[in-house]
Parts: structure tokens; C-alpha cells; sequence
């Protein structure tokens, strides 16, 4: 773990409605609370639901721009499949990436003007784009603590599971537990958990 | 945290709550606005401590009249906030333009959240003409500390002038977040006193050429003292270039500059009010030949720049978007910024591999749009699919859909494909009007939102029925402002501050009005919902529809908060012959095809609301029980 990064720029690409604003303000609030300078850019349209939305997170001792020039990020922590692809542009070479694996098929599919590639391709093209690639299952991991809705604690798990940021894991918690409703810290934390684990297993088994 | 004490504190915050959290060190007294992103979460910030801390924070019908509750707090004494996003400067620009030579007592802001690149609005208009054209001090800041900083200064600003003073953000302003150092929270709490001064209050004819002279002169005041706030800065480093900045383009130059190595050859002057600090402007001019500017997105400070220069007799070259150093259009960001400025110095930038190009082209092919879609369970979504096929029945044809603004809009994308205008808030009705008077030979139906009723919409319909326009007015009404985030509005019966009120009936409005046919469907009740449409659709005059179903976000989420599981629905793929019905008529994201060439309900997006089951011909969908 670098604890005193130059500059370090995380990005989330997911669709609206999981939930990615509230893991890019958990990330945020808890990336302040260690101390760093921060900008952060939400960037989404008008609507609630349904369109890409992807939030940039920069933290270090210069920044002062939201919003990261393209090939800059250093973590990707995508929350649907193809939302990663569409990043591609944002992320570096060394990028460690993320992965949700569930897909949300978007209507231009469904209405079958586009194609949504499959997973494998997917992945070998996650794969040549960046370093290191950790693919998870969220939603199935969301469903085990209690809240198919709380993906995006998971995914704030799995990020902090790297150990590639400069935030402590009690952190991440103190974080969640002030920012997600009254009444759900405990679910929110078993998702964090589930996620925090599920990473480091993985990374375990590739240093092995 | 916006209503926090703790000078010196640093604390995350939006762009939006740094504004708030001005406002609320400033000692505002009386808050209002309509949603509207990117300026929403202004007043909700407001709102949320505005019982804490004694202040008066309202959602007003629209803008226009959000602006007029603040001025009249303002020329009480009190210090007033109006926010609202930049189309919506448009209503309030009537008002906008006497409180201008009436001035204020109390200090009085008006935040302008512009959307450059129209990411969530129709336009990507640029609010600083409204500061030029009233003759008025605006600010712009270019990152979320200046905006809170910004927005406690504008409220002295505008009592040192005696005018309003108009705060510009730009989307990428409000909707970022930063660490931000709070200031104290000013605790004096006024007593609203309203002086009578007829030819100060009262504009009309006659009443306003001293006025007029008087605004000038106060804008010539304000020249002098926004040459002196720390928010105009220039920093020299070298002559090769000048480059000038507002807003968050400054944090975008900044990285460029930093990014090429340019610090010992460029200098940067930081523009953060309007009227431009000239004197700053001057320095510049006597240093470089070469000025480039990066502004967004009307070339606004560009051209002042050249009347500077002509002025001053200069001889430099003013580059920019008119130039073509700068996209003419849309909005910056820092790859856009580090292009212009190696073209124009000349300097190698960020180079990508072929190799890497090859690939991110690959990836770019891979990737399927994705369009933005109603939500699984909408009631917009079903009053659409019956609304299609009461015009099917009727007409043997299309009807012409003048549309609206809100989550509706949302039906102008396939497969609904039922939006064929939208221009502004409550044109459905004005443009309906329109097409019946040009007796166009489709039926014509408008289609128009709860809270865009009440803003914009009663006008329009009284107009319809004075008229006699032959027109059926869809009110899709799902008890909420759904698109900026749920906000309540008069038809809610609760208001910003969480107080119980009135709730005005959409349907009594509708009557009042005159209009010959009104009824109320419930869109999940699909059969029942066409029948009264037909029956809209073949009256003679004017018919409102109010389709009432609350929001399914609100829906999910009361069922959330209250523990309660969700009946989910299955296809049966044994009844199901993939006639695809349900996807191309109806639509919803939950509704997907297999590669068995069956439709199947996405267990984690299907809402439990049913249409689909009503949809479909072979009746192969049913209900699976609560999960």
C-alpha cells in the first residue's frame, strides 16, 4: 500500500442506479478523512436511471482537477461489464481493474441494433488493456448479505481489498457507516466484508 | 455538514452543498428554487438545516416565481438566495430584469447552474449574457472551495451595491466534490422591514430611466471592487502565451500547463467576476502577443478581450473558440485543453501508441450504446403503451406527441417513440395548441408532467380551452419532480421544509380551467387506462388525462424502508413464441431476449408493477409471488 500517493486517480463506470454515486462519496468522504487532498466529478445526465454515469476520484498533493485527462487512471472499479470497455479511453496501461461480471443489457440490445459482446471477450479485452484484471460477482455477493441493491458497498469492499489505495480499511467503514441510510449499516458493512474478501482471495491465488 | 460549526474544518462537499453551505455562513434568511440539474441539491442542502438554523428554504412552482419570493424577501431586508439551473434563468429573466434597476436591501443572489455540453438539459445556453445584458456583477468560481467562498461574498457584494449579484456555475462545478474549509456561520437573524419608496419599487413607464442611470453607475462601482477580489488572479511566469480562464476551465489549464512543463512560459490570468477586471486584462496585454482563451462556451470573455486590446490600442492576437484554437461549441475539458495549447505553442502532447489506439478502437467497436431508458415499473411506461394503442384504436394511425420536459422526455427513445417535439418547460400544451390551430390531420396529443403542469402547463391549457384548440392533454403524473431527484412539489401536499400543506388537485386545476373532458386512470390498470383515452381522444375540445402512479423509485424504496419484498413476474417460456410484443410495444429494461429466442424478466430490475403481464397477448407472464 502506497500511504502517501503523488497523485492517485480511481474510476467508477456503472450504470444509473446502482449505486455508484454513493461509492464514489464513501470513497471520497473516507480519502478526506486520512487527510488527502481530493476532487471528485460525478458525471451523469439528467436522468435517475438507466445511462452510463462514471465518477472521477482523484486524490494526492496537487491536484486540483475533477476530472482526469484520459489515460490516467490508475484503479478501474467497473460496475457493469461493458461500462469498463466504454473507460477504456481513461485508463493507463498499469491499471489494475475491477469487474462486476453482472451485465445489465442495455435496451439497444434488447431492441437488437447493437450486440452485447460476451463475457470471455470481455475479459481478454479487459485483459489487454490494462495489467491486472479481477473479475467478481457483486450482485451475487450483494445477495448473500442481505440486499440485492447494495452492489456498490460490495464493489467499495472489493476496491478496498487491493489494498492499492491509501485508505485504511476502518476507514472505509467509518465512512459507510455515516453515509448509508439509518437502519442499513449492518447489511452495508457485510457487503463491504464480502467484497473486502473476495479480492484478497483472488490476489492471493494469482501470487501463489 | 452544511449546517455544521467548525472554523477551519475541512469537510467533503458537492459543489452544489458548498454553495448551501455559503449561503448559510452568509446568514441567508429565505432560500428558493425549482429543480433542475445541475443546480438541485442547492436548495436541498439548504432545506435539510433550514429548521436548525431559522431559515425559510421553499420549492417554488417555477422559477419565475422562485426568483420573485426572493426579491421580496431582499427589498425587506433579508438576505435572499434564488437557484435554479440555466433554462430555468429563462422564466426568471422577467423579473430578472427591473430587480435589476430597483436593486436590493438585503443581499440577494441568484445561482445559475448552466449544463455546457447539455448533458441534462435542451441547451447548452450560457447564463453569463444575463449578467451582461441586465448590467449585473456575476460570478463564476473555479472550484468547489471558490464556490462557497464566492457565494459568501456575493451576499456582501450585493449589499455594498445595492444590487443582486448573480453566481454562475457550470455542471462540472456542482457536481464535483472537494475538500472544503468552512468559514463561520454568521448568526444574525434580521427583522423583515419593508421601506415604501414608489419610484425605487414601483417600475413603470417613467419610473425607469433614472433607475436605468443609476444601475450604470452602480455597475461602474462594481467594476472597482471586483478588480480588487482575490478571485481575478494573474500569475505571471512568461511571455510566450497569455492564457485567460473562467470557471473550471481553470483547473483544466492549470493541469495542462503543468502537464507540457509550460509554467516559466506562459502566463495565466484567472477570471472569476464579471465585470472582467480590466486592469488585470491590461497587465496581460503588456506582456505577451499571443492571448488564448478557454471559457465555456459562449466566447464571452474572447470578445471583451478584443475590445480591451482596441482599446488599449494593442497588438495582440486574441485566440479562442472564435479563432478555432477552442471547439466553437460544447464544453472543455483538460484533453481538449492540453490539444489547443500544444497546437498553438507547438509543443508535443500526450502521445498514444498505434498500438494502444488499435486496441481502444477495439474496445470503443465493442461497446453497445446505451440509451437512456425509463426504469423497470416507470407508470410513465405504461401510460405510453396505452396511450399507443388508444390512438392505434382511434385513429388507425399515429397521433403527433408534443412532449415535455422531465422523465417522460425519456419516451422520445425507442422502442416508445412517442415524443415528436420538446422545447421547454410546458410547450407540450402551447405547441399542441399550435398543431390543432394549423389543423394538422393527426389527432393531437400533449404530453406533460406533474410538476411541469403546475410550473409551466395551467397557461397553456387555459389557452387551449379561450382557443377552442381540439387537443388531449396526458398529465403523467407520478407525485413527484422524479428526474432531479424526487423533490416534492404542489401536488405533493408537502413541502421543501417537510410541512404537511395543501395539495393542489391537478384534476380540479384541469376543470377550472374549462377544459370539457377530465378524468384520472390508474396506467397499471392497462385495459381500463385505453378505454378512457379513446373516450379523451374522441372528445370534441379539450380532454386532460391525469395518469396517476407514483414514481416506482419512490415505490421500491417506502418498500425497502418498510421491509416489504417485491412480487416479481416470470415468462413462461412453454407460452412464450417470441413474438416480442412486450419488448417492442411496451418496452421495459427488465424484458430481456435469451438466446433461446423467448423473452425472460431480469430478476434484479423487474419491479413487481405487472404491465408486462397485461402486455402480452399469449398471457404467458405471471406473477411468481414476493421475493
Amino acid at each position: 500500500m502506497n500511504t502517501n500517493p503523488e497523485e492517485l486517480n480511481i474510476l467508477i463506470a456503472g450504470v444509473g442506479g446502482q449505486g455508484n454515486l454513493l461509492a464514489s462519496e464513501v470513497i471520497s468522504w473516507a480519502s478526506v478523512k486520512e487527510g488527502f487532498k481530493i476532487r471528485v466529478a460525478d458525471i451523469f445526465g439528467a436522468a435517475q436511471r438507466g445511462g452510463a454515469v462514471t465518477s472521477h476520484i482523484r486524490l494526492g498533493k496537487e491536484v486540483c482537477n475533477p476530472v482526469m485527462p484520459q489515460g490516467s487512471a490508475n484503479i478501474l472499479l467497473g460496475f457493469e461489464p461493458v461500462e469498463c470497455l466504454r473507460a477504456a479511453n481513461f485508463l493507463r496501461p498499469d491499471c489494475m481493474a475491477i469487474v462486476n461480471t453482472r451485465t445489465i443489457v442495455p435496451s439497444s440490445v434488447t431492441l437488437g441494433q447493437a450486440s452485447y459482446p460476451s463475457l470471455d471477450e470481455i475479459t481478454a479485452l479487459m485483459q489487454e488493456l490494462v495489467e491486472k484484471v479481477v473479475m467478481l460477482d457483486a450482485a451475487s455477493l450483494a445477495i448473500k448479505a442481505g440486499d440485492a441493491q447494495i452492489v456498490n458497498i460490495v464493489l467499495v469492499g472489493a476496491l478496498a481489498g487491493t489494498l492499492a489505495t491509501p485508505i485504511r480499511k476502518e476507514t472505509f467503514i467509518e465512512a459507510i457507516k455515516n453515509l448509508v441510510p439509518k437502519g442499513t449499516e449492518e447489511r452495508n458493512l457485510k457487503a463491504f466484508n464480502l467484497g473486502f474478501e473476495d479480492v484478497q482471495a483472488k490476489l492471493d491465488k494469482s501470487k501463489n | 455538514m452544511i449546517g455544521q460549526e467548525g472554523v477551519g474544518e475541512r469537510v467533503l462537499l458537492l459543489g452544489n452543498e458548498a454553495v448551501a453551505r455559503g449561503a448559510v455562513e452568509a446568514g441567508v434568511q429565505v432560500a428558493s428554487s425549482y429543480p433542475g440539474t445541475p443546480s438541485s441539491e442547492i436548495l436541498e442542502a439548504i432545506a435539510s438545516v433550514s429548521r436548525k438554523l431559522g431559515i425559510y428554504a421553499e420549492w417554488s412552482t417555477n422559477e419565475k416565481v422562485a426568483f420573485e419570493v426572493s426579491i421580496g424577501a431582499a427589498i425587506s431586508g433579508l438576505r435572499a438566495l434564488a437557484s435554479m439551473k440555466s433554462v430555468g434563468v429563462n422564466w426568471a429573466a422577467d423579473p430578472l430584469f427591473s430587480v435589476n434597476q430597483t436593486g436590493v436591501v438585503g443581499g440577494l443572489v441568484l445561482v445559475a447552474a448552466d449544463d455546457p455540453g447539455a448533458y441534462a438539459s435542451q441547451n447548452e445556453q450560457d447564463t453569463r449574457y444575463y449578467a451582461l445584458a441586465t448590467e449585473l456583477p456575476m460570478l463564476e468560481p473555479a472550484d468547489v472551495q471558490e464556490a462557497k467562498d464566492m457565494t459568501v461574498r456575493a451576499f456582501d457584494l450585493s449589499e455594498e451595491l445595492g444590487l443582486p449579484v448573480m453566481l454562475r456555475l457550470t455542471a462540472r462545478i456542482c457536481h464535483a466534490r472537494a475538500d472544503v474549509t468552512l468559514g463561520e456561520i454568521r448568526k444574525e437573524r434580521r427583522q423583515a422591514k419593508f421601506k415604501k419608496e414608489p419610484t425605487r419599487w414601483v417600475m413603470m413607464a417613467g419610473r425607469s430611466r433614472p433607475r436605468h442611470k443609476w444601475l450604470i453607475d452602480r455597475l461602474s462601482h462594481a467594476q472597482d471592487i471586483l478588480e480588487t477580489l482575490p478571485f481575478n488572479r494573474l500569475e505571471v511566469g512568461g511571455n510566450e502565451l497569455g492564457i485567460i480562464a473562467s470557471g473550471v476551465c481553470y483547473s483544466y489549464v492549470k493541469e495542462a500547463v503543468a502537464k507540457l512543463k509550460l509554467e516559466d512560459r506562459v502566463s495565466v490570468l484567472k477570471v472569476g467576476t464579471y465585470p472582467i477586471p480590466r486592469a488585470s486584462v491590461r497587465k496581460l496585454l503588456d506582456s505577451v502577443r499571443t492571448i488564448l482563451i478557454f471559457e465555456e462556451v459562449a466566447p464571452i470573455i474572447e470578445q471583451y478581450i478584443k475590445t480591451v486590446a482596441f482599446d488599449e490600442r494593442k497588438d495582440v492576437e486574441v485566440r479562442g473558440r472564435l479563432s478555432g484554437d477552442v471547439q466553437r461549441q460544447w464544453d472543455l475539458n483538460v484533453d481538449l485543453v492540453l490539444d489547443s495549447l500544444s497546437k498553438v505553442l507547438n509543443v508535443r502532447g500526450h502521445q498514444v501508441s498505434e498500438e494502444r489506439q488499435l486496441l481502444l478502437h477495439k474496445a470503443a467497436e465493442t461497446t453497445p450504446t446505451r440509451p437512456l431508458a425509463l426504469c423497470a415499473g416507470c407508470p410513465h411506461a405504461a401510460t405510453y403503451y396505452a396511450l399507443k394503442r388508444a390512438v392505434y384504436k382511434m385513429a388507425k394511425g399515429p397521433a403527433i406527441y408534443s412532449g415535455d420536459i422531465g422523465c417522460y422526455t425519456l419516451g422520445a427513445n425507442l422502442p416508445i417513440d412517442m415524443q415528436d417535439t420538446n422545447y421547454c418547460m410546458g410547450a407540450s400544451i402551447g405547441v399542441g395548441c399550435g398543431f390543432s390551430q394549423a389543423q394538422v390531420k393527426e389527432p393531437v396529443v400533449a404530453t406533460i408532467g406533474d410538476s411541469t403542469f403546475l410550473h409551466a402547463g395551467i397557461p397553456a391549457l387555459i389557452n387551449a380551452v379561450y382557443n377552442k384548440a381540439r387537443l388531449t392533454v396526458v398529465v403523467l403524473d407520478n407525485r413527484a419532480t422524479a428526474m432531479t431527484g424526487f423533490q416534492p412539489h404542489p401536488g405533493t401536499g408537502v413541502t421543501a421544509m417537510g410541512e404537511k400543506t395543501q395539495a393542489v388537485s391537478i384534476e380540479n386545476v384541469a376543470k377550472a380551467c374549462g377544459a370539457g373532458f377530465v378524468e384520472v386512470v390508474d396506467p397499471h390498470r392497462v385495459e381500463d387506462t385505453i378505454a378512457v383515452m379513446q373516450k379523451g381522444l374522441s372528445h370534441d375540445g379539450v380532454s386532460v388525462i391525469v395518469s396517476r402512479g407514483q414514481c416506482i423509485r419512490d415505490v421500491l424504496r417506502d418498500a425497502r424502508r418498510k421491509g416489504e419484498a417485491t412480487e416479481l413476474y416470470e415468462v413462461d417460456p412453454k407460452q412464450c413464441n417470441g413474438c416480442k410484443v412486450c419488448i417492442r410495444m411496451f418496452g421495459c429494461p427488465a424484458l430481456t431476449w435469451n438466446d433461446a429466442k423467448k423473452v425472460e424478466i431480469d430478476r434484479v430490475l423487474c419491479a413487481g408493477c405487472g404491465v408486462c403481464a397485461q402486455v402480452c397477448p399469449l398471457e404467458a407472464i405471471h406473477p411468481v409471488g414476493a421475493q
